[in-house]
């Protein structure tokens, strides 16, 4: 592959999963301007290691992979600094306000519920590949993702998504 | 009706504009240009493999690995030289010794070996372009430490202390002044030549064996020799003390009477000695509590003078720059608060405060960030060498004592009035003390500090089956106290809180929800993690559920978890009097609480209160 073949490829990742991993960073960070910061920074990193991909499926997770650890390092960089809102698993809202949107409800959930529920339900991965990029195991992604459904339920007075497959 | 759909358009209109995602791939090719800048200027003709490029990008890879390795190499050379073998040499003349503790000779029939290649290079480049020979000796690798910790702090945390925190070209002369060239050491008045520098990495070198080897102390030598200048004893209460206790107490009392301070200052000259100790001149040059510069003159006594010092507090120089509190005293004079007296270096453009070893105040207890690489930095001199015993960047310190001051919600005093009086200029009525009070210890009264909570035990019941014992028995490490749930009362921030109580449950969630710092869940119960503690819940949502545990670990805990009127980081003695345990505890030792339901686990390492567990 050449420099202009390297250029084009990081073009089209960019196409391809810069909305990915802006939702997934805005699932977890629920801050558009963070969000975007981590899309970036996930970006450079791919531009700096450029990795074999074995397929598309491990290109994709990859990045999502990169995401999620990334915003765990925000967490934990806003651990050390106080003056950073934290937003790993603290509920945004001590009670839910509807803003008349589902994200909302999905907002007021803990950090992992919002990274599981959105790789399930928005992303369709299966609950075995949800733990792979969430460095989880599967029974931790199911409860995770019961818990949140049943959470969703109640906030949103009604069904959100099927029984866990 | 399934939201599950609606969940799906509303996710995937979270989209990035246009814009964005253009800038995005332009830094991609920017970050891309960098990693191979000859790439696009000369792109090879030969259509080049995948394969060969990441094998090219693997074998950079593992040349930088090696450069790396080998950096970490010569950096563990250089800790273990500077360790056991760097030292230097100053004149007899005070104003050389700077000179000369930079130029070190290397031909000195001192360690390390002149004739071991890369020595002068490294010591070269272990000297810090800093204006005392205190520090020449900091090795680059612990101050590159604390730069790291404040370029955090300066690109995240822009509330803290300001950049430009003294006037400016003022700062900058101070800096620059020849006057703080010379260490306090140099200056020193019998202070003959030849010191050490040792920096210890608590834990990892610090020994009892290491520290009096290393450490020449003549002090007592000279007082024989001379018959005059005696060492004053370190009193023994201050053995318990530590940084909470200071910051109840001497902030406390200087609350009450014309406010607490928190300030740097820069010594002009000394005034006079009166008794045990020195009034200095000094220029106040920043206000922490105000995060102002200011430039108000002013008189304040240190302990020790020309005759008597404290060991290892040598006396202050023109030029040098300290961060202390200042305490107005019943007759108009203001002095320093010996517990928070830090000296204050430029290490490579980054102010460093070194703590004067005058009590043993254990900051192991606070939450300062610095203090995940606590370091024991030990002058010594021929002559009452300097000792620190805590480092801090000031931004640190000061943020972190500030948020103490702000948290208790002291009075701050006007440091013009706080001036005014001390050259004599003003008059302020300051309550005096009653004769009974001692002199100095600033202790909190046990009695006076203890909230008035309902419950609190008089006196415990004691075990039977340990017999009661007084101070001149044998230390015991273990005690057991039974009581009635009623008697074992935890707080939180002053209110009363009760495990397996749904409304704790939510006061503690609206008050410190913010505060905590992650959680980890399981099927039974939650953790929720703090700074210094964390509270343990019956179900795996955060704050949800009851709570059934708390542990408090490190005093800088938000959560202000207080146990019958005790809390991390009291003293051993303060505790024993407020629960009103008559047992000789050792300084490391345990009390157990045995309620019905309640068990609460008190912790005391080195003569403090080191953490409290209830569940």
């Amino acid at each position: 592959m050449q420099t202009n073949d390297v250029n084009v490829y990081i073009s089209d990742l960019v196409d391809k999963y810069s909305d990915m991993v802006y939702r997934t960073a805005y699932h977890a960070l629920c801050d558009t301007h963070y969000a975007e910061d981590i899309t970036q920074e996930v970006f450079l990193k791919l531009c700096q290691s450029i990795p074999d991909f074995e397929s598309e499926e491990h290109e994709k997770a990859w990045i999502l992979r990169v995401t999620i650890n990334m915003c765990k390092n925000y967490n934990k960089k806003a651990y050390s600094h106080p003056n950073i809102e934290l937003s790993e698993n603290i509920p945004i809202n001590d009670v839910y306000q509807s803003d008349g949107t589902v994200l909302s409800a999905v907002k007021a959930l803990p950090d992992k519920y919002r990274t599981a529920v959105y790789l399930y339900y928005f992303e369709g991965y299966q609950i075995k590949e949800i733990a792979a990029i969430m460095g989880s195991n599967q029974n931790t992604v199911s409860s995770l993702l019961m818990r949140a459904r049943k959470k969703l339920e109640v906030m949103l007075e009604g069904e959100f998504g099927d029984e866990l497959q | 009706m399934n939201y599950n759909k609606e969940y799906k358009e509303e996710v995937g209109s979270l989209t990035l504009s246009d814009e964005f995602k253009e800038s995005l791939k332009q830094k991609c090719l920017e970050e891309l240009g960098k990693k191979d800048p000859g790439a696009e200027a000369a792109p090879s003709p030969v259509d080049r493999s995948t394969a060969d490029i990441y094998s090219k990008i693997r074998v950079y890879k593992y040349v930088s690995m090696a450069a790396c390795f080998l950096a970490v190499i010569s950096t563990i050379g250089v800790f273990s030289m500077m360790g056991s073998q760097f030292k230097t040499k100053s004149s007899e003349n005070a104003a050389d010794s700077y000179s000369d503790s930079v130029d070190f000779d290397v031909d000195e029939p001192i360690e390390p070996d002149p004739q071991e290649p890369g020595n002068p290079t490294f010591m070269q480049e272990g000297l810090i372009g800093n204006n005392n020979g205190i520090t020449e000796n900091v090795d680059s690798a612990e101050s590159d430490d604390v730069m790291v910790a404040d370029v955090d702090d300066e690109e995240i945390i822009p509330e803290t202390e300001p950049v430009d925190e003294q006037p400016a070209e003022a700062a900058e002369d101070e800096y620059e002044d020849d006057s703080f060239d010379e260490s306090l050491l140099a200056k020193l008045s019998d202070y003959t030549g030849e010191y050490v520098t040792t920096d210890y990495v608590l834990g990892l070198q610090n020994s009892t064996e290491n520290e009096v080897s290393n450490i020449y102390s003549d002090i007592k030598a000279m007082s024989n020799d001379s018959g005059e200048s005696e060492p004053i004893e370190e009193p023994s209460y201050r053995k318990s003390l530590n940084f909470y206790d200071v910051l109840s107490g001497a902030l406390g009392k200087e609350s009450e009477l014309l406010g607490a301070t928190l300030v740097k200052c820069t010594i002009e000259g000394v005034r006079s000695e009166r008794g045990v100790y020195t009034e200095y001149d000094v220029r106040i040059n920043y206000d922490y509590m105000d995060q102002t510069s200011c430039s108000v003159p002013a008189r304040i006594w240190v302990k020790g003078n020309s005759e008597h010092q404290i060991e290892g507090m040598p006396m202050y120089s023109d030029g040098d720059v300290i961060i202390t509190s200042l305490m107005a005293n019943p007759d108009g004079s203001v002095s320093v608060v010996d517990e928070l007296l830090y000296d204050v270096y430029d290490l490579s453009g980054t102010d460093i405060a070194y703590h004067r070893v005058y009590s043993n105040v254990n900051p192991g207890f606070t939450d300062m960030g610095v203090l995940s690489t606590e370091r024991e930095f030990i002058t010594t001199a021929a002559n009452n060498p300097v000792k620190y015993v805590h480092k801090s960047s000031t931004r640190e310190l000061t943020r972190y004592i500030r948020r103490k001051i702000v948290g208790e919600n002291y009075n701050i005093a006007d440091l013009e009035m706080l001036g005014l009086i001390s050259r004599g200029d003003a008059e302020f009525e300051i309550p005096e003390r009653t004769p009974d009070e001692p002199d100095t210890p600033d202790i909190p009264d046990a009695a006076d500090d203890t909230p008035d909570i309902p419950g609190i035990p008089d006196n415990p019941e004691v075990n039977p089956e340990t017999p009661v014992q007084n101070e001149d028995q044998p230390q015991i490490d273990k005690l057991r106290v039974n009581s009635g749930d009623d008697s074992l009362v935890i707080t939180s921030a002053g209110n009363v809180i009760l495990l397996h109580d749904p409304q704790t449950s939510s006061y503690l969630s609206s008050k410190f929800k913010n505060s905590a710092s992650g959680t980890t869940s399981s099927a039974e119960k939650s953790n929720v993690m703090f700074v210094g503690g964390k509270l343990i819940f019956n179900s795996s949502n955060a704050f949800g559920g009851e709570l059934i545990g708390i542990e408090i670990s490190g005093a800088g805990c938000p959560l202000d978890i207080g146990f019958c009127g005790v809390k991390v980081g009291d003293s051993l003695e303060l505790v024993k009097q407020t629960l009103g345990i008559t047992k000789n505890l050792a300084p490391n030792s345990k009390v157990t609480y045995q309620g019905e339901t309640i068990t609460a686990v008190l912790t005391f390492r080195y003569d403090a209160l080191s953490k409290i567990e209830i569940n």
